[in-house]
């Protein structure tokens, strides 16, 4: 790569067209992310089914800070920071639980309200006359900016930003999409999330989920696998529910491109604005009726009509509106990213819709997923591959127009490289805050 | 009423079934499996059922099939190179053996190793066997594999735990 001492321009690595290696490879690079974009971007955190009652908690990793989730009231929800204000222990260590009234640090017994504000401190008399409870330290937990829609909670590390309706709203309605699948409006989290840790930058996953022309290539062995194993049932055998999932990654380009896209403002998505590989699922008879009881026939047609492939509030979560799932993107090095897959239960809604997302979920995002192993294996083979002297590119002209960036949203077709083209765009905003970097070998 | 297979009779069964998973041959590896019998790896040891959760991996003999037929493919680009493991079995404890119901449950705990290339990595965990008689071999009806870190970020598992 790069000689240590050599200084770019975010602009010369994200051209309109393509991008310079150094994106996917500098450690560098990656440590400003963590900073610039992942510090000030909204960021996906949970849902609020995980914390159901006052005192409970689940703790993540944003951007490699410890946070907290609480629920600190009925209505009320904070994330704090993890770190005691005293010395610095994590309070909570735990994936998920439940601390009752009041937070207490394993390290020297400082409690805090739910609020994140000091309780106690153990022999307090020992501050007396100090700058303790005048100074950082005093104020308790430090909270992060947190919003939820609908459920879905994110947060912005940093403390001043744009606010999350104005930077996320255009893609409300994909959060929706999700949402109104249950005939009462509402889903909550289903088991323990599935977590890959996937050899790649975060940026070739993000990538890949709007890319169209990858799947009928790269996931050929398992579609074609599939449709042996099928071929071979005897006749009359209902299509089991694996096989319905399966068979479509081998979809052709021409389906593909009719799939459509949607670009938004700030890096966000839609792959299949107009249809995806979920539309031709078969329908679940009672789950169309407990539908149509909650919402009228004109509506519930409208919402089980439209199933787009998958939606992105970028950088951090894809949602899919059917199944009911999403994938939350964390970068943990410049070659390695966790994927963390929740599924959602719809309520008040027949089983086999949930079932139909644990299989999607087991069979294509799951660490033994039989589909994603060949996306994985690529994804790892880039890292290496870019390596490469000789082509420092990576190439995103597939329909490329010159000024297309200038309209904050626009529709096109699903095979369009736009969809990654945009999220570069959102890259090179969030990063040229100071428009320059120091590339380290 | 089956005639009960000896304790050893199973456990022979147990580790030749790992035997064939690690020697590649996986079309005779399936056939150990009953016609509706499950592979199934929970994300939790507390998990009593594969409905409503999610799972690592939850595939009947169809799936299986799917997985088998995909690794013999010329495009598993995942399988290139050949991914390869090898099982390390403790005797298996027969935890029931119940003529009257045709069912016997075993559990044994295990190391697992994956290589790719240069790459290798290992997970140990429990695996529970639940097998019946039919036609006087044994079958699994039920093949259950909790890892003991079931719940940590894992990277790809390639092949059978
Ligand atoms: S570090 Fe938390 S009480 Fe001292
Ligand atoms: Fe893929």
């Amino acid at each position: 790569m790069s000689p240590p001492d050599q200084t770019q321009s975010f602009d010369a690595l994200v051209q309109p067209d393509r991008v310079h290696r150094d994106v996917y490879l500098s450690e560098s690079i990656f440590a400003q992310e963590q900073e610039r974009l992942f510090g000030k971007a909204w960021l996906y955190v949970g849902h609020l089914s995980q914390v159901p009652r006052p005192g409970d908690y689940m703790t993540l990793d944003l951007a490699g800070q410890p946070v907290i989730l609480v629920r600190a009231t009925d209505e009320s929800f904070r994330v704090f920071f993890n770190r005691c204000a005293h010395k610095g222990s994590m309070i909570v260590s735990e994936r998920a639980g439940h601390t009752g009234r009041a937070f207490r640090c394993p390290y020297h017994s400082w409690t805090y309200r739910l609020d994140g504000t000091l309780l106690a401190v153990p022999a307090q008399g020992g501050y007396d006359g100090t700058q303790m409870r005048a100074c950082e330290t005093g104020r308790g937990l430090t909270e992060i900016a947190s919003a939820h829609y609908r459920g879905f909670v994110f947060a912005r590390l940093a403390a001043s930003g744009p606010a999350f309706d104005a930077h996320c709203g255009a893609m409300f309605h994909a959060i929706d999409a999700l949402v109104d699948r249950s005939p009462s409006g509402e889903v909550e989290v289903a088991g323990l999330p599935l977590r890959n840790i996937v050899p790649c930058n975060w940026k070739v996953y993000l990538e890949n989920i709007n890319d169209a022309m990858h799947a009928n290539v790269t996931h050929e062995s398992a579609s074609m696998a599939a449709e042996r194993v099928w071929s071979q049932a005897p006749a009359g055998v209902k299509k089991p529910m694996g096989i319905e999932i399966l068979m479509p990654f081998g979809s052709d380009n021409d389906f593909l491109a009719r799939m459509g896209g949607q670009v938004y403002a700030n890096g966000h998505s839609i792959f299949g604005s107009n249809m995806s590989i979920h539309s031709c699922y078969s329908s679940l008879p009672d789950y169309e009726t407990a539908m149509e009881k909650a919402y009228g026939e004109e509506r519930t047609k409208h919402i089980l009509s439209w199933v787009p492939q998958n939606s992105i509030v970028y950088p951090s979560v894809a949602f899919k509106s059917a199944p009911q799932t999403i994938r939350v993107i964390r970068p943990l090095a410049v070659d390695r990213t966790l994927i963390e897959v929740w599924a959602f239960r719809p309520k008040n809604a027949p089983d086999a819709l949930l079932e139909r997302t644990l299989l999607y979920n087991r069979i294509v995002f799951s660490p033994m997923s039989i589909v994603a192993h060949d996306d994985i294996h690529v994804f790892e083979t880039i890292q290496k591959g870019l390596r490469t002297s000789g082509n420092p590119w990576v190439s995103l002209h597939r329909d490329y127009v010159a000024g297309e960036g200038d309209a904050p949203s626009m529709t096109t077709s699903g095979t369009n490289e736009i969809l990654m083209r945009n999220q570069f765009r959102a890259w090179r905003q969030y990063m040229a805050a100071e428009n320059a970097y120091a590339v380290q070998a | 009423m089956t005639t009960r297979p000896t304790n050893d009779a199973i456990a022979q069964f147990i580790y030749n079934e790992a035997a064939l998973v690690d020697a590649g041959r996986y079309d005779e590896w399936l056939d150990l499996f009953a016609d509706e019998a499950i592979y199934w790896l929970p994300l939790s040891a507390k998990q009593s059922d594969y409905r409503g959760e999610q799972s690592i991996a939850c595939e009947d003999k169809m799936l299986l099939n799917v997985r088998i037929k995909r690794l013999k493919g010329p495009r598993a680009y995942s399988n290139q190179p050949p991914a390869r493991c090898l099982h390390v079995l403790q005797a298996p404890a027969i935890e029931e053996a119940d003529t009257k119901l045709n069912r016997f449950i075993t559990r044994a705990p295990f190391f697992y190793v994956e290589s790719r290339g240069d790459a290798q990595f290992f997970l140990a965990g429990r695996v529970l066997h639940r097998l019946r008689v039919e036609n006087g071999v044994l079958r699994i009806v039920e093949k259950r594999v909790d890892l003991i870190n079931a719940d940590a970020a894992l990277p790809p598992i390639f092949l059978f735990p």
